[in-house]
């Protein structure tokens, strides 16, 4: 669970209101939160381990009048991920801070489909009493963080195939040992045939890219 | 055509289900012409009259389990059947739980007013989730364009005007059962219920299975049966999987003869899949069971 401190002093201006509307408010059911609110939250994710997100919600301010308040706004915020047509709670977080950013770790492989639902609550206290509103958000990432790497991959083995053949062919040519080569070009030939008929989750293909790289080097 | 069994077969990739699919053609209740061989064909069995399922099961090293009732049964759309008696003038609509899905004028004879209904309500299916088909005798029955047993015991109410008259059997839909698909997830747990379980449990062991798909009826007298071979490599393909990702991760190419040692599994692979289509079960089973011990012996030498 990720907690910052909320920091009151911006806070306070922006929630600033007219005791009067206020009042007419909470007298006919008039949503303080819900009019004045206008959420915004950023997700994403680089690096496919971990999701960022980021409150830039606006809490919008009445009338230039203010009013001594306290107040209390948090976001909670809780992930799941799709797992066989389910979705999965994986993580839960409360941030106290529309500022500050919340790192979710999501796996060594955080390819898949995530539901974000966002709650957003304001407590404010006022001269009519203190009062709480919260509202909702549900967001959907989809995270696919191998797209095209296969293909790069399969594009790679194929093309050190290739260049590996020529090497073969030219020292035969001319009478050299290629049994070391030959043997080089089969492994080559057995990643391909991973990269093709399996399917290989990121860290996966990232361990095929990685011994095809060494190959430049054999 | 003689019904064919159509029995498919398809392996979780953790190699601990197989999954049993019976894709026996069924007639297409709004298109009658787009199955030749299957359920309702001709004299063919409808897909309602199979009462229940049995399957027989080989393994690959042998072992036999006979009998193994899972209450699979294949899916089957609700439906209701009722029958034009007579009339020379007046107009039939039928609702379902209310709701109109098809109705016709008598014009000329019984026949074109069915044809007319029939007609009617296949067009609105897509709206309406309800086909239907007719014969000779005047039989319409309503079919729900989705299997299972959630369109049941829904109202039927066949309207009649004029000197129109028809018969309902039932005032309600019934009959569907099963899922959405005509399939059943084997785990060994099912066929083991009673007896210790293989070495390999929770997976299914790599070979070639033998399984036979058995129909009953209502008699519970045998009505056909379709027995086919099943190629299981599951365990030997992931091994060579995470074989291969070793490899790559602890030694991509200063090894001597892993590259040659990792072909001979593959070949091995290869050649058992070969075999099995073409037949040769017995040198399948033997072959893949081989390439599975190379890999399961596998020792990275780098």
């Amino acid at each position: 669970m990720v907690v910052t401190t909320l920091n009151t002093a911006n806070l306070s201006a922006l929630l600033a209101f007219h005791p009067g509307v206020l009042e007419t408010a909470r007298g006919t059911n008039y949503p303080y939160f819900d009019q004045r609110f206008i959420p915004r939250v950023m997700i994403k994710s680089k690096d496919c381990k971990t999701i960022i997100l980021k409150d830039n919600s606006e809490i919008n301010e009445l009338q230039p009048e203010t009013k001594e308040i306290n107040d209390s706004y948090t976001t909670t915020y809780t992930i799941y991920k799709k797992c066989c047509d389910r979705w999965t709670l994986i993580q839960n977080a409360t941030v106290l801070d529309n500022e500050d950013r919340t790192v979710f770790n999501v796996g060594d492989n955080g390819s898949g489909k995530y539901k974000v639902v966002l709650s957003f609550s304001l407590t404010y206290t006022t001269n009519q009493g203190t009062f709480t509103e919260t509202k909702t958000m549900t967001c959907y990432l989809n995270l696919n963080c191998c797209v095209g790497l296969k293909d790069k991959l399969i594009c790679k083995a194929t093309k050190l195939i290739d260049d590996l053949g020529a090497i073969v062919n030219q020292w035969g040519e001319i009478g050299r040992d290629v049994t070391q080569k030959m043997k080089d070009l089969l492994m080559l030939d057995h990643y391909l045939y991973l990269l093709k008929n399996y399917c290989l989750s990121c860290s996966e293909l990232e361990t095929v890219g990685c011994a095809l790289n060494k190959f430049k080097n054999c | 055509m003689a019904l064919e069994l159509c029995p498919k077969l398809a392996i979780g990739s953790c190699c601990d289900q197989v999954e049993f699919c019976d894709a026996t053609c069924i007639v297409n209740y709004a298109s009658m012409f787009s199955c030749c061989d299957g359920y309702g064909v001709g004299d063919n069995i409808e897909v309602y009259e199979v009462n229940r399922t049995e399957f027989h099961w080989v393994f690959p090293d042998g072992t036999i389990f006979q009998n193994v009732d899972v209450d699979f049964v294949p899916s089957t759309p609700a439906r209701n059947i009722f029958t034009v008696v007579s009339g020379t003038t007046g107009s039939i609509a039928v609702k379902v739980q209310g709701v109109t899905i098809g109705m016709a004028l008598f014009t000329t004879t019984l026949l074109n007013m069915v044809v007319d209904l029939v007609t009617s309500i296949n067009g609105q299916s897509s709206v309406t989730g309800w086909t239907a088909d007719y014969d000779s005798n005047l039989q319409v029955t309503l079919y729900s364009t989705s299997t299972g047993n959630d369109q049941n015991n829904m109202a039927v109410d066949v309207w009649v005007g004029g000197n129109i008259q028809a018969n309902q059997a039932s005032l309600t839909t019934n009959s569907g059962r099963g899922t959405d698909s005509s399939c059943y997830t084997f785990t060994l747990q099912d066929l083991y219920e009673s007896g210790p379980c293989p070495e390999s449990y929770p997976k299914f062991p790599d070979g070639v299975y033998s399984i036979t798909y058995i129909l009953y009826g209502d008699d519970d007298e045998e009505i056909t049966r379709r027995t086919v071979q099943f190629f299981f490599d599951c365990n030997v393909r992931n091994c060579f999987k995470n074989l291969l990702l070793k490899i790559a991760h602890e030694c991509p190419c200063k090894d001597e003869d892993t590259a040659l040692k990792v072909a001979d599994i593959r070949n091995k692979m290869d050649a058992a899949c070969i075999m099995f289509s073409e037949g040769d079960y017995e040198h399948a089973n033997d072959t893949i069971q081989d390439a599975a011990r190379m890999c399961n012996d596998f020792c990275i030498d780098c």
